[in-house]
């Protein structure tokens, strides 16, 4: 019978650190921490293929965030590790945005050292982001956001980082790439008071270091 | 689209496996920590390739351990353990596998388990108690110090088979367990010092 060591990884070399969570069950598993701020739900989804709801809501108000990540324990390496995601998101309001990053983030919002996927309305396409200290690079992808699933990755070594729509490379930069350790962060928002709520799902995500 | 019950397990029916790759804000739930004297601690690190660190007690010849909680689901005579691990190498021992012990430290010999060994002296290796002795076979491709490793053990009814950093590295056959076991992790300190044992996967299955 085989390990499940053996069919992840190669023998020739010791494995980093990897997580991978299908967001299934009752609860959030407890190695993610959360953020939610304002109205809205964060909270299993009750529906086929549903895994997490993170939606926002149309109580008037400051805003909703919903944020799900490691409580800063930042385990994955700036220089070279991936991230997989499955998410998707229907909104009808200019204020809501999402993304799925690898962030080092040390309070409640990402505003440097990250790098992944984004999508801010009122933007057409989905767009990969990466960001050091103080710059963001913001490149769009040649796909049109719409409401259903995909699969958002993303790679990054010393020098580059690569962003992946469905298996194909939609995005890479060079410059501007996060500068210390990181952790998946997923984060759904509504800054304003709109009339239709952003309903996000995360159904898949998968982190490890090369 | 293949299911990883297929890759891991094709037409038979599955047996007892739990895989932890210790990430994440908190440890999984289904640790349980225990302290054989003392008070010690146990926490996800946030560094790259962290980990958890279980810190042991400050008393002399005091452990901390994680472990199942006394529930003992792998077989003593076909089971598999995977590991990887580092300890800080300054006064006290590293330790993991399997044990059937409920309370208290799997090192003593009268309880029975078995498992990987590292201590600041000689008698590092693959060891095992059946319950009423305690005996060890040295290692050969690990030696003490700060590196990360990773060891493999492969336990049958007669023999167990220690795989270390990716070669074969000892058999035993005396002393082996005969009952039912649990994993443990463990971090013991000796005379003084803090004892620092790290572990960043652990994987055990019955076979």
């Amino acid at each position: 019978m085989t390990s499940y060591y053996e069919i992840t990884h190669p023998l020739a070399k010791l494995r980093g650190s990897h997580f991978i969570d299908h967001f299934d069950g009752g609860s959030l598993r407890a190695w993610w921490s959360t953020i939610n701020l304002g109205n809205g739900t964060l909270a299993m989804a009750d529906e086929v293929d549903g895994g997490l709801r993170m939606a926002t809501s149309t109580t008037t108000g400051n805003g909703d965030w919903k944020i799900i990540k490691f409580n800063n324990i930042r385990s994955f390496s700036n220089t070279g590790c991936v991230f997989i995601a499955n998410f998707k998101f229907s909104n009808g309001a200019t204020t809501d945005a999402w993304r799925v990053i690898m962030a080092n983030e040390a309070t409640n919002l990402v505003i440097n050292d990250f790098f992944g996927w984004k999508f801010f309305n009122p933007d057409t396409n989905f767009s990969f982001q990466s960001m050091n200290a103080s710059t963001v690079n913001s490149v769009a992808s040649t796909v049109s956001a719409d409401s259903s699933f995909h699969n958002f990755s993303g790679i990054i070594n010393s020098t580059t980082v690569r962003g992946y729509l469905d298996g194909n490379l939609e995005c890479i930069s060079t410059s501007n790439l996060p500068t210390a350790r990181l952790q998946p962060v997923v984060e759904v928002w509504s800054s304003t008071t709109h009339s239709v709520a952003n309903e996000a799902r995360i159904k898949y995500m998968e982190c490890f270091n090369l | 689209m293949k299911s990883l019950y297929e890759i891991l397990y094709g037409a038979k029916v599955a047996k007892q496996r739990v895989v932890e790759e210790f990430t994440g804000d908190s440890l999984d739930e289904r640790w349980t920590g225990f302290n054989t004297a003392g008070s010690g601690s146990e926490a996800i690190l946030d560094s790259i390739n962290g980990g958890v660190a279980i810190t042991a007690p400050a008393t002399n010849s005091a452990s901390r351990i994680l472990a199942f909680n006394g529930i003992r689901q792998y077989d003593f005579n076909s089971s598999v353990v995977i590991s990887i691990w580092k300890y800080d190498n300054v006064s006290g021992a590293i330790a993991h596998g399997l044990m059937n012990e409920t309370a208290g430290t799997p090192l003593t010999g009268t309880e029975d388990y078995i498992g990987v060994f590292v201590t600041t002296n000689p008698s590092d290796g693959l060891g095992s108690s059946d319950g009423a002795t305690g005996s060890t076979v040295s290692m050969n491709n690990i030696s003490s110090d700060t590196n990360w490793h990773w060891t493999k053990i492969h336990l049958q009814d007669t023999f167990a088979i220690l795989v270390a950093d990716g070669s074969f590295d000892a058999v035993k056959t005396t002393n082996l367990p005969t009952v039912k076991l649990q994993p443990f992790l463990e971090s013991r300190r000796f005379t003084s010092g803090a004892t620092v044992s790290n572990f960043r996967y652990y994987e055990v299955f019955n076979t």
